[in-house]
């Protein structure tokens, strides 16, 4: 078959003598195949012809936004005051053993629009000269004891930090009424705001009330100490 | 005089009201994150010595005060597998700061050392606010967590993998062709015709 003028292409098949035949069957498909090349090269032509000169088509496509977990907290920061026990003088924790409360109207908890297990965990009192820092306990019972029994009485350098929904002290006789979360350095359940630590239920809100008992005593003597309290969708 | 009067009581008025304002707006601050609910998983296994994209966080100020924001990986809880080394996820940002009810979508890339063991690793991606510890008192924080989580192979396996397997398939193939072609004596010649 001619595949360029002056140019032939043959296909053959070697006889038993030695001499060579074209096979008829193999010249069709060597045509076919030559059809299907030219074929893919004109596409090729029509495709750069094409791009010269563009047309556009705008495709735009809407999606459904993503679910989001999330939690507010409001509000953003909170002073302890009304401090008892010990030398306690007003807003300023006395020793040993003193307690402090946050007043009404106490932290707004939201759950955001998708069901999230909503986690808290509490912090090391820090000092303002960044020295010896308090660390958490978590009562009578747990990794780390407050006390070997009875009311949590921190000791040297350990603080008492809870939530509760009704407010008040969280030791002593003037202990408000529990139950009374106490917080870790790592994240747990939030108790208050779901009792069956589940999963709270989109728009869920409660108001919670921290409080802490300081220790026995402090080895840092700064005036200032700061923590946090971070609540966690998950 | 009752002038004088009339404009006290309207500076007082003004002052009162523009007072009322600033206590109901700080009343309501607060503040909020927000992070998609899809979870962080990779679709196939991983191998020691890949690099991966996983899918994208989603961070949302769901406040109503412009917030600074700081992703990390952190493991929540006790979730079955091994523990997923920080240093292997990469964010393309670690801290984003976003006004109120803004987003920003921030990408994860895996990156697994070429002696990592095989097995399923779980942990989160924890996003939280950033705030800086003031002069007493607790600083109040907001935080969203979704599950991470991928698994890898055995590094033998992918020695086994179809795409290897593959290749030698197609090798025996091509060889099996030119031999049948060899064996029926076919010949392709193109030739000059002479004039």
């Amino acid at each position: 078959m001619q595949i360029w003028p002056g140019y032939t292409m043959r296909l053959t098949r070697a006889n038993a003598d030695g001499s060579s035949t074209s096979s008829q069957g193999f010249v069709v498909a060597a045509r076919l195949g030559l059809a299907a090349a030219a074929l893919v090269l004109l596409g090729a032509v029509a495709g750069s012809a094409s791009a010269g000169n563009p047309a556009g088509l705008n495709v735009t496509l809407s999606t459904v936004s993503q679910a989001v977990k999330s939690v507010t907290v409001s509000p953003t920061g909170i002073n302890y005051s009304q401090c008892v026990y010990g030398t306690s003088s007003g807003n300023s924790l006395g020793f040993p053993n003193g307690a402090c409360l946050t007043p009404s109207p106490g932290v707004t908890v939201t759950n955001g629009n998708t069901p999230a297990a909503i986690l808290v965990n509490g912090a090391d009192m820090v000092p303002s000269d960044n020295g010896t820092h308090w660390t958490l306990c978590q009562g009578t019972s747990g990794p780390a004891l407050c006390s070997t029994g009875g009311q949590p009485t921190p000791f040297v350098d350990q603080y008492y930090e809870t939530l509760n929904a009704s407010g008040g002290y969280n030791t002593g006789p003037q202990q408000g009424a529990g139950p009374f979360l106490a917080l870790a350095n790592s994240a747990a359940c939030d108790s208050i705001i779901n009792p069956g630590c589940g999963q709270s239920m989109p728009g869920q809100q409660k108001t919670e009330f921290p409080a802490i008992t300081g220790p026995s005593s402090s080895t840092d003597a700064s005036t200032a100490w700061t923590t946090s309290i971070v609540w966690t969708a998950s | 005089m009752k002038r004088i009067q009339a404009c006290v009581a309207l500076v007082a008025l003004a002052v009162g009201f523009g007072t009322a304002l600033t206590v109901s707006a700080g009343a309501q601050a607060n503040i909020g994150t927000g992070i998609g609910a899809n979870p962080l998983l990779l679709a196939s296994r991983a191998v020691p010595g890949g690099r991966y994209l996983l899918p994208s966080v989603l961070v949302v100020n769901t406040g109503s005060q412009a917030s600074s924001y700081i992703v990390r990986v952190k493991r929540l809880g006790q979730p079955k597998g091994r523990d997923v080394p920080a240093s292997w996820i990469r964010f393309t940002r670690t801290t984003v700061r976003l006004g109120p009810h803004k987003r920003a979508v921030i990408p994860v890339v895996l990156t697994v050392p070429k002696g990592a063991a095989g097995g399923v690793y779980r942990s989160n991606v924890v996003v939280s606010t950033y705030t800086r510890r003031r002069g007493g008192g607790a600083v109040l924080g907001a935080a969203a967590a979704d599950e991470l989580g991928f698994a890898i192979g055995h590094p033998s396996s992918s020695l086994w993998s179809w795409a290897w397997f593959s290749y030698l398939l197609l090798a025996v193939a091509a060889t099996s062709v030119a031999f049948l072609i060899r064996r029926l004596g076919l010949r392709f010649r193109i030739e000059r015709q002479r004039r």
